[in-house]
This record gives structure tokens, C-alpha cells and sequence, in this order.
């Protein structure tokens, strides 16, 4: 049986990168007794597989992992079980029963909708929040740089993020913090960050971001066909 | 309660960012709020290092479990991090409550290994606590400090208020309901302390004590200042093991550590005897725990862990009585869970070899040797047990059952060593590697690699060595140049540790009080990480022993005479005085003593347990 669970990643626990997130839920199935099918060879590891890493530092709550078991189970009761023993901030919320021909998560869940939040540098000026991120979303061109690994040596590369941004909306501005909703694409297509787009408000727009103050969370992954 | 806004900006910036979060399955969240006595455990490396030491789960539950006591854990934040809270004003903080150390009531430093001591001070600065003794008053918390190098504490002896020598189970228990009932009148740092130097058996305060000195620079005599508090400080030991605390939780850390995997104490101790190791002669003596105690404490440790290895950790595993039945009783127990057994050391003989075999029916574990000298004569010297045999017959089974790479760790600079002794590491190494090679085509699998590791011997206190003065960093490069130069075969890698490390953990481990000002000038200068070799820089040490007048030689290189007083005399670890001399000329002679398991050697500890049960 391959189950597919939504989970969340929430509070300080948004520091674990997805190696620790990988080792978390494997003992998690052997404090819940879960029955994990395990790959064959010399070092037998669970048959697990998580979706793109999310960010560090970025909270979620739609998470996803498929993993393989040996015996049927409730789905309850696989939520349960693993409930019992994760810590509290990261719980399965749901989770589905999926086949041999269900793509991966990777592939399919490549759009993503993100809060964001950060303090305004300059919350005295009077802006037109609205119209300076809609000016934004006019330009035809957005370019941020990117490093990238080419062989031993990282270069710089200039990347149009223009096309990736699918929605950015004001979400409410007070006590000098400044709230956004924004849906990127968040895969082999392309890719965006939350960072990046802050990054480029602060550059090319009148508001501007203690960047360091971001606070950040996934709230919803859609598939190509922007569904979830 | 630190500004967690900034924590959170902080941690945006670092490499590791869940190295300093805490939440961990099985970490506590009592409410410090209402704890009696808060106690923050401080361990002087990273978070990764230190959750991999035992001792450290084991106090963390015992005192968590008491009512009125609460601990929390802080570690010295890698260098990103320091500089985050250097400049956002973060003090060093709690990981549970995330509460300023200098919250705590006491603050306990373990001591693992002497370069973590500029940690130690860095720390107490982050958390904005005096670095001296003296300087503090009441309204800082107690500082302590206890493990290993606590048996030779004077090198901190300005730094720490209180020491706890030997085992802390019992001791931190017994200090910390002493201080409550302090805490409930008008607290008095000074009649604290005294109360506890007088009451509690194994406690070092050194401010109730004086040193003088000869011109020569040895000491003179100790003077005890307070009345009725102890001229010898005993250490403390757990004498039955079985109904000793053991925690049924083990911190489980989020990211990838030293040692992530369940730690099964077996029994404390070891009588091997061998000269060079100082935890043979503290530990002493062998105290086992029973077969029924363990599986029942590893059933728990899986349970609450999900852990898939469990780790017999003790000084040398294969020496526990009942290891076989031990190791099939826990493969059977958890074989459907696949969790494994791992051994951290193996040694030289066939009880090992079998053991192996058996452990192989779940998980593959690399192999790694230790002869620590290169021939015979020297290896008896050192009373390390192991003749060319027993390591023949380890490495052709290591071959056979298809292992390709192998370590093998060596010591120079051991008393009386010769150039022979020295190409015996190379004759050793090649005759490994011929081994592999001279078998059947058939049975040459893998791609052979064998590492020979030599490092630099520094004779620890406590030890038969502990007058013998180590080799000078010139003659270490000699060696190295030598041994460099004889080993020309691709296969074999040649690795050797840096010889200026080993002399300053020569200079601090045999150090008296006035190594104080020089770890204080050398943190002042910026040492700090200083067992990494990344972050060892070993021209300011250099420059910290010319600013505090200290002469280095005496403390690295000086043979020491058996009357001289020496500065940890004070501090009796088990084994006499006349144990140890007895042992170096015994050394000096290329005499072995045989394992005490058998027949007891006398080594003066009293009320020894082993006596009863092993001969
Ligand atoms: S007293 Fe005897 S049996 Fe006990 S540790 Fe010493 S030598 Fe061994």
C-alpha cells in the first residue's frame, strides 16, 4: 500500500531542512509501528519520498510525503498513530491512498501560494501599497540573480522571475509590518522564493522591507492545473 | 526570556539554524517559573558534539524527574551564530525556555576534553556572567564544572566556583537539594560553597585552598584556608549500576549529530590497564549493569527514540561479562523493527571477532584498529594488551567476511620509543595491505584503502605516565618526516595529527592554577573551537604563553620527579600514587600487569566492587 499525507511544518521547527525532516518521520515509523517497506541491500532505509525542499526558514501547512507500507492500514489510524508520536508542530492533517501511477509530488505540485510578512523600513510614508505592487506587475521584466553550481565554481545568473509570479496582492498593512499573498511557481519550470520577492519589491518599488524581519508560510500547492 | 524576534532573525542567518531551536522529542517543557532550582547544563562545543555525549542525557532526566528541579540545555554557539547574537544583543540562552543562562541559578559545564576550556569562558561572556570566580556575587549564578578533566581542575580553578569530582548522578542531586534549602534563607555564595565542600563528598571548591610555589616552579604546598573542609578530595562513584538512575528518555536531535543512535551503558570502568589512558585509572573499577536491567532500558530508549541502532557504549564494550547473550537477546528482540547493534570499539582478540560476526546479521559497521604502537616491546610498554597475532587474525576475518577499508590508530612520542618502534607503524601497515593482496583472486573484493592514523601523545594525569614529559613539537615533525618518508604506497593514507594541539592540551591537562590567565589571555586574543582544526590557531596561543609569563616547557615537556607535589595531588581518583610508580618503572622495564579482572593487582582503590565479583 503507498499512502500520500499532507502534513504541516510550523514554529521553530521550520529550521529543519529536509534531510532532518527525512530521518523525523523514519523514526517516527518505528515509534508508531508503522509498517514501512524497506529497500532492499546492505542498508535497509524506509521506502519514503518527500516533495521539493521547502526553504529554510518558511512554515507550512501543506507538506507532502508518499511512503510505502507492507500491510494495508486505516488511513485514520495511520494518522493517528504518527500523530501520537510527531512533535506538534509538524501533524499529518490528511492523507490519501495512491498507486504505482500516481505521479510524484514533486511533479505535480509545482505551484505554491505563500503569506508574507515583513516590517516596513519606512512605515511613516504615505504609499499607495496597491499601485506600487501593481506597477510592479507590470513590468514585462523582473530580473533577480541567482547563484548557481557550475562545476567546482558558483556563478551569478540573471533570471527573469516575471513569468513565475502568478499573484501578488496586498494583504493588510498595520503596526508597521506589512502583509502579502503571492502564488509562484515553485519547480523545475521555474522557480521563486519568498526572499526573491521582497527582494524585488525593495528594489523596484517605493516600499521598503526589513528583509530580515520576513516571516513566511506555505499555504496551499496546486498542481499544473492549479488545483489543488 | 530572550527577544525571540531577534532569535528569529538570527537564525535566518546561520549555517545550522536548528542546532540552537531545542523542541526536540523528549526534551521538557516545565515551567522554569516554578522550579526551586534551575540548573542550565552547558556543554563547551556545538550542539552537534555535545548531544552525543551520554552524561548528558543521563543528568538532563535525573534532574527533570525531580519535582523541584528543572534543567535546560546550552551549548556554544558556532562562530555565524556568535556573531548573530553579539550584534542583536542575544544573550546565551536556554534552549527549552529560551531564558538567559544568567537566569539560572547554577550553570554546570561538563568537561570533555581541555581545548573546549576557551569555549567555556566564551560562554559565560555571551551570557554576560563574570568570567572570574571572584567577580561574581550573588546575583550570578553558581558556576560548576564536572566529567573527566575536572580530575585535574586547577587549570579553571579561577574560573569555576565548584568542582564535582568523579561520578555526577548521586552529587547533583545532594548540591542541588543543598541549594534549595539555601535558597529558602538569605543565600550566601560563600556559605553555599562552604556547605557543600564540607558536606558533599567529591566536591572541589578552590577558592578554600592556597597554592605556594618553589623557585623552581613546583609547588611548595597546598594550604587548606576554611576549617573541616577536606584536604583530599575523594571522587565519587555509583557502586551499584543497577539501581543506579538510568533515563528511560534520550533526547532525540532533529539534526544529523556525532552519534545518532540509542547508548546503551553496559558497565563503568576498565582494567586493561593501559598506560597511557586516563579513564582506565579514574573509572576504576569495573561496575557491570545486568543483562535484565539493559534489554529492559533498551525496550524503553526505542520506544520513546525510534532510534534504529543501539550503541554499546562503555570503555570497552567486549569486555562485558555477559556479551553474547546480550547482543543475541537484543538482535531477537528487535530484529522485526530492524534495529541494529553497533560496536564503537572492537579490540584485537577472537571474543571480538565473534561478536562481529553476529552483529553482521543486521547492519555492516566499518572496522578500525587500534595496536597504538608498532611493536611489540612498546606495545608492552604501554600494557596494551595485543600482540601482531591477535591483529593478523582481526584483519584477514575483516577481509574474508568482505570489509576493503580498514583504520589503524598509533600514538608517537610514547615513553622510551625508539626509530624501530617507529617503523614498526609502517611495517604493521604494509603487512595489512599484503594480507589483502596475498589472498585467493577470488576473495580480493572491494577496493582496499587502509588508513594508518599516528597522533602525538600527551600523558594525562592520573595515568603511570603522568611524570613523563612529552616530546617537543620539533621532535614530533622529526617523527612524522621520518614516517612520512617510509610510507610510499597509494593504498595506504597516511594521516597524523598536528602536533602543536597536542602540546597545548599537554600544557593545559598537567597544568596547575597559574594556566588560568593563560586560557583567560588566550580567549581574550580570540581562541575559542580550539579542538577544530579549522579554528585552531596556534599563533595566538603562542602569543597568550609570552603575555602570561607562563614557561610552557615546564608544563609540555619536563620529566616531573615522583616526589615532586604535583597539581592534581590533592584529588584522590582510586588507584594510590604508588600504583602509578609502581606502573611507570614497570613501563620503563617493558613489564606488562595483566587485566585485575583475574587477580587483583592491588591498585588501592578501596571498597573496590570487583573484588568480590571477578576475583
Ligand atoms: S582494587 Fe584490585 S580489583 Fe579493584 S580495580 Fe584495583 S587492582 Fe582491580
Amino acid at each position: 500500500m503507498k499512502i500520500r499525507a499532507k502534513y504541516t511544518k510550523l514554529g521553530y521547527l521550520k529550521y529543519l531542512s529536509h534531510l532532518d525532516l527525512v530521518r523525523l518521520f523514519n523514526r517516527s515509523f518505528i515509534r508508531a509501528d508503522i509498517p514501512v517497506r524497506y529497500s532492499e541491500g546492505f542498508n535497509p532505509h524506509p521506502k519514503l519520498s518527500l516533495g521539493n525542499p521547502l526553504p529554510l526558514g518558511i512554515e507550512s501547512v501543506c507538506e507532502y510525503f508518499d511512503v510505502e507500507l507492507t500491510e494495508n492500514i486505516e488511513l485514520n489510524e495511520f494518522n493517528n498513530r504518527l500523530n501520537e508520536v510527531l512533535p506538534k508542530w509538524i501533524k499529518i492533517i490528511e492523507s490519501k491512498e495512491i498507486d504505482e501511477l500516481t505521479p510524484s509530488i514533486s511533479s505535480t505540485m509545482c505551484i505554491t501560494e505563500y503569506e508574507i510578512s515583513a516590517d516596513l523600513t519606512n512605515p511613516e510614508e504615505e504609499i499607495d501599497y496597491s499601485c506600487e505592487i501593481n506597477r510592479l506587475l507590470d513590468f514585462s521584466n523582473i530580473d533577480i540573480e541567482k547563484k548557481k553550481k557550475k562545476g567546482k565554481n558558483k556563478v551569478t545568473i540573471k533570471v527573469n522571475i516575471r513569468p513565475f509570479i502568478l499573484k501578488l496582492s496586498i494583504n493588510g498593512v498595520y503596526d508597521g509590518s506589512i502583509k502579502f499573498k503571492s502564488i509562484v511557481l515553485t519547480g523545475e519550470k521555474g522557480n521563486v522564493k519568498p526572499s526573491e520577492l521582497l527582494e524585488v519589491i525593495n528594489k523596484n518599488t517605493k516600499i521598503k522591507l526589513d528583509l530580515d524581519s520576513m516571516n513566511a508560510r506555505k499555504i496551499a500547492s496546486y498542481t499544473n492545473e492549479f488545483e489543488e | 526570556m530572550i527577544n525571540i524576534k531577534n532569535l528569529d532573525k538570527a537564525l535566518k542567518k546561520v549555517e545550522k539554524p536548528a542546532r540552537y531551536i531545542g523542541l526536540e522529542e523528549n526534551s521538557h517543557n516545565k515551567d522554569i517559573n516554578h522550579a526551586k532550582v534551575k540548573f542550565a547544563f552547558a556543554f563547551p562545543d556545538v550542539y552537534e558534539v555535545g548531544m552525543s555525549h551520554l552524561g548528558l542525557h543521563i543528568l538532563y532526566n535525573l534532574i527533570n524527574d525531580q519535582q523541584d528541579f528543572v534543567c535546560e540545555r546550552t551549548f556554544a554557539p558556532w562562530f555565524d551564530m556568535e556573531y548573530q547574537m553579539r550584534d542583536k544583543n542575544i544573550e546565551l540562552y536556554t534552549l527549552e525556555s529560551k531564558e538567559e543562562v544568567r537566569n539560572f541559578d547554577i550553570v554546570g559545564f561538563t568537561l570533555q576534553y581541555e581545548l573546549s576550556y576557551t569555549n567555556l569562558l566564551n560562554m559565560l561572556d555571551l551570557a554576560k556572567i563574570p568570567i572570574l570566580s571572584k567577580d561574581r556575587d550573588e546575583t550570578f549564578p553558581i558556576v560548576i564544572a564536572g566529567g573527566p578533566c575536572a580530575f585535574n581542575p586547577e587549570p579553571l580553578a579561577d574560573f569555576i566556583d565548584l568542582f564535582l569530582i568523579g561520578e555526577g548522578e548521586e552529587a547533583t542531586l545532594e548540591l542541588l537539594e543543598l541549594y534549595k534549602k539555601h535558597k529558602e534563607g538569605d543565600f550566601n555564595k560563600k556559605e553555599f560553597l562552604y556547605d557543600a565542600a564540607t558536606k558533599i563528598e567529591g566536591i572541589y571548591v578552590p577558592s578554600f585552598y592556597e597554592i605556594f610555589y618553589n623557585k623552581d616552579n613546583t609547588i611548595s604546598k597546598r594550604v587548606v584556608l576554611e576549617s573541616k573542609v577536606p584536604e583530599i578530595i575523594k571522587k565519587r562513584r555509583v557502586r551499584d549500576l543497577d539501581k543506579m538512575y538510568c533515563p528511560e528518555r534520550m533526547l532525540v536531535p532533529y539534526i544529523e549529530t556525532v552519534h545518532d543512535r540509542i547508548s546503551l551503558e553496559l558497565f563503568r570502568g576498565c582494567t586493561h590497564g593501559c598506560r597511557f589512558c586516563e579513564a582506565g585509572f579514574i573509572y576504576r573499577p569495573i561496575r557491570e549493569k545486568s543483562v535484565d536491567t539493559l534489554l529492559c532500558q533498551a525496550e524503553k530508549l526505542v520506544d520513546s527514540t525510534g532510534y534504529d541502532t543501539i550503541s554499546l557504549s562503555s570503555l570497552s564494550s567486549c569486555d562485558y561479562t555477559q556479551l553474547d547473550l546480550l547482543i543475541h537477546s537484543l538482535l531477537d528482540k528487535f530484529e522485526d523493527k530492524k534495529v541494529g547493534v553497533s560496536l564503537p570499539s572492537l579490540r584485537l582478540d577472537s571474543i571480538s571477532i565473534d561478536i562481529l560476526k553476529e552483529i553482521e546479521r543486521v547492519r555492516k559497521t566499518s572496522l578500525t584498529f587500534a595496536p597504538e604502537a608498532g611493536s611489540q616491546r612498546l606495545r608492552d610498554v604501554i600494557n596494551k594488551g595485543v600482540n601482531e597475532s591477535d591483529l593478523e587474525m582481526a584483519v584477514s576475518y575483516a577481509f574474508k567476511e568482505g570489509y576493503s577499508k580498514i583504520k589503524l590508530y598509533f600514538m608517537m612520542g610514547l615513553p622510551t620509543e625508539t626509530e624501530d618502534d617507529l617503523i614498526g607503524i609502517r611495517d604493521l601497515s604494509y603487512k595489512v595491505k599484503d594480507m589483502f593482496f596475498n589472498r585467493p583472486k577470488e576473495e580480493k573484493v572491494g577496493n582496499f584503502q587502509l588508513t594508518t592514523s599516528v597522533s602525538c601523545f600527551v600523558p594525562k594525569p592520573f595515568t603511570p605516565f603522568q611524570w613523563h614529559g612529552q616530546d617537543s613539537i620539533e621532535k614530533f615533525y622529526d617523527k612524522i618526516d621520518l614516517l612520512k618518508k617510509t610510507f610510499k604506497d597509494p593504498k595506504i593514507k597516511f594521516n597524523y595529527h598536528d602536533p602543536r594541539v597536542s602540546y597545548m592540551e599537554a600544557i593545559i591537562s598537567r597544568g596547575d592554577r597559574r594556566i588560568s590567565n593563560l586560557l583567560l589571555k588566550a580567549w581574550e586574543y580570540g581562541c575559542k573551537f580550539d579542538g577544530w582544526s579549522s579554528a585552531f590557531n596556534f599563533d595566538i596561543w603562542q602569543k597568550a604563553i609570552n603575555d602570561s609569563g607562563i614557561d610552557p616547557h615546564f608544563y609540555a615537556n619536563r620529566t616531573r620527579d615522583f616526589d615532586e607535589i604535583l597539581p592534581w595531588d590533592f584529588i584522590n581518583a582510586g588507584p594510590t600514587k604508588k600504583t602509578l610508580i609502581r606502573e611507570y618503572n614497570k613501563a620503563l622495564d617493558g613489564n606488562i600487569t595483566p587485566d585485575c579482572r583475574e587477580v587483583c593487582n592491588g591498585c588501592g582503590i578501596d571498597n573496590c566492587e570487583m573484588r568480590g565479583v571477578f576475583n
